[in-house]
């Protein structure tokens, strides 16, 4: 072994690197060298002096800082598995969930919708009432309130005569202050209706007939309708429709008088 | 592993080495205040990826983030790589230079005080910090060579090399400072 090799394995050995082997030849050179003993103590007593160099021990509030920081980690971390667990697992769980309700909320609120359509469905009465107030209002916009136009009675009921299945009461009250107007023909409810045309002051009454017909005819009323009248009764098989842009109170006193009427005439 | 355990076993496994990893610390940055922040960041990182620890060797482990947290801070500062590294490696010297006479002599050597201590802790902060990590690894932790190349991720060779030129430079620094 020359002092080459020696050197550099000197440090080796003084490190503890060095095998036995090793160790015992560098032993051999070294004996006889005097410059490699010289590096050999050298590397000795450096070792020695850093041996006095200063060691740092971690510092007792660091060690704590430390320990809160950790544990400060672990609660986020911890948070942030529960955050994430349930995530992992529930873009299925989640979007059944949210079909079940999606499900069951738009079945709720189709419900919610058709119900709402059949609270606000125009009832049969409702439909009649339109159209005996759209009859009305077409009688008095054209010139059309009367297919027949007399204040005879007895012109005007024979004129329906053959235009409808059944004989329409028409009577005259020019006395009691409702000049018969006329007749027409009118549809109300899908039938042929007759409708017969009074005076009252400046106010047309339109009034229309036409037998029950089977089906229960609507429950007397009397209501208020776009500014319009409407009284409606039944009576001996045959319903009728009062419309006029009068008060209820003359409407009702105009119809006392068609009952009236058409009692006597049901006498005679 | 559950968080709790998590930290129970990083407490029992990676916790006791934290003298190791302060001195270390306090070494590279050889200031009290960068070497708490440096190790307490550097344990966080640790327990952060403690999941991934399999190793056997928690020391060696923990003293790797702590050294890589600090050379890549020492990197991050210095934009200019080239002076970096001749200052984390210092200036390049002819291969097996002979010890300093100066320290190798002297039998009053045995006579340590606190002026040799004051002396020899200067001597090693003056080391670039490339030396100054292989010989603190080595002469205070007294880890092999095999352990300090793991450590600092350098060859073995590297680490002797290292080591030899760092025992130089630090015989030269006694022997001026004396």
């Amino acid at each position: 072994m020359d002092c080459q090799e020696a050197k550099r394995l000197l440090q080796a050995d003084v490190d503890g690197e060095l095998d036995a082997a090793g160790s015992a030849r560098l032993a051999a050179h070294v004996a006889d060298c005097a410059e490699c003993q010289a590096e050999r103590a050298a590397l000795h007593d450096l070792k020695q002096a850093l041996r006095q160099g200063q060691t740092h021990a971690a510092p007792e509030a660091l060690r704590r800082r430390i320990k809160l920081a950790i544990e400060d980690t672990a609660r986020k971390e911890a948070a942030e598995a529960a955050a994430k667990a349930p995530l992992k697992k529930a873009p299925f769980k989640l979007s059944w969930a949210w079909l079940n309700g999606g499900v069951a909320g738009v079945g709720t609120l189709a419900f919610a919708f058709m119900f709402t359509l059949y609270l606000s469905r125009p009832t049969d009465v409702d439909l009649l009432e339109q159209d005996v107030i759209s009859g009305h209002a077409r009688s008095m916009m054209v010139t059309h309130l009367a297919d027949v136009a007399s204040t005879d009675q007895h012109t005007v009921k024979p004129w329906f005569a053959g235009k409808l299945d059944f004989a329409p009461n028409v009577a005259d009250f020019t006395t009691q202050g409702y000049p018969l107007v006329g007749g027409r023909l009118d549809y109300v409810d899908r039938h042929n209706v007759a409708a017969i045309v009074y005076h009252h002051r400046l106010h047309t009454i339109n009034l229309y007939e036409w037998p029950e017909r089977g089906h229960t005819a609507a429950p007397a009323l009397s209501v208020s309708r776009e500014g319009y009248q409407l009284l409606h009764w039944n009576e001996n098989g045959m319903q009728y429709w009062l419309v006029s842009d009068m008060n209820a109170q003359e409407l009702n006193e105009f119809k006392d008088l068609l009952i009236a009427q058409v009692e006597k005439s049901e006498q005679r | 592993m559950d968080v709790t355990d998590k930290t129970r076993e990083f407490e029992a496994i990676v916790m006791p080495h934290l003298d190791a990893a302060y001195n270390l610390a306090r070494w590279l940055t050889r200031n009290d205040h960068n070497a708490e922040d440096l190790v307490q960041n550097a344990t966080l990182r640790a327990f952060r990826f403690f999941d991934g620890f399999r190793g056997d060797d928690a020391r060696a482990w923990l003293l790797t983030i702590v050294r890589n947290a600090y050379f890549t801070s020492l990197r991050e500062e210095r934009h200019d790589h080239v002076a970096f590294d001749e200052e984390l490696l210092g200036a390049e010297d002819e291969e097996g230079a002979a010890m300093p006479a100066a320290v190798a002599a002297g039998p009053e050597e045995a006579m340590m005080t606190n002026d040799t201590r004051r002396q020899v802790n200067q001597a090693l902060e003056k080391l670039p910090p490339a030396f100054r990590e292989v010989i603190v690894l080595k002469e205070m932790n007294d880890l092999s060579y095999k352990e300090i190349a793991d450590i600092a991720g350098v060859p073995l060779g590297t680490v002797m090399s290292r080591l030899s030129r760092a025992r130089k430079m630090l015989g030269e620094f006694l022997k001026s400072g004396r």
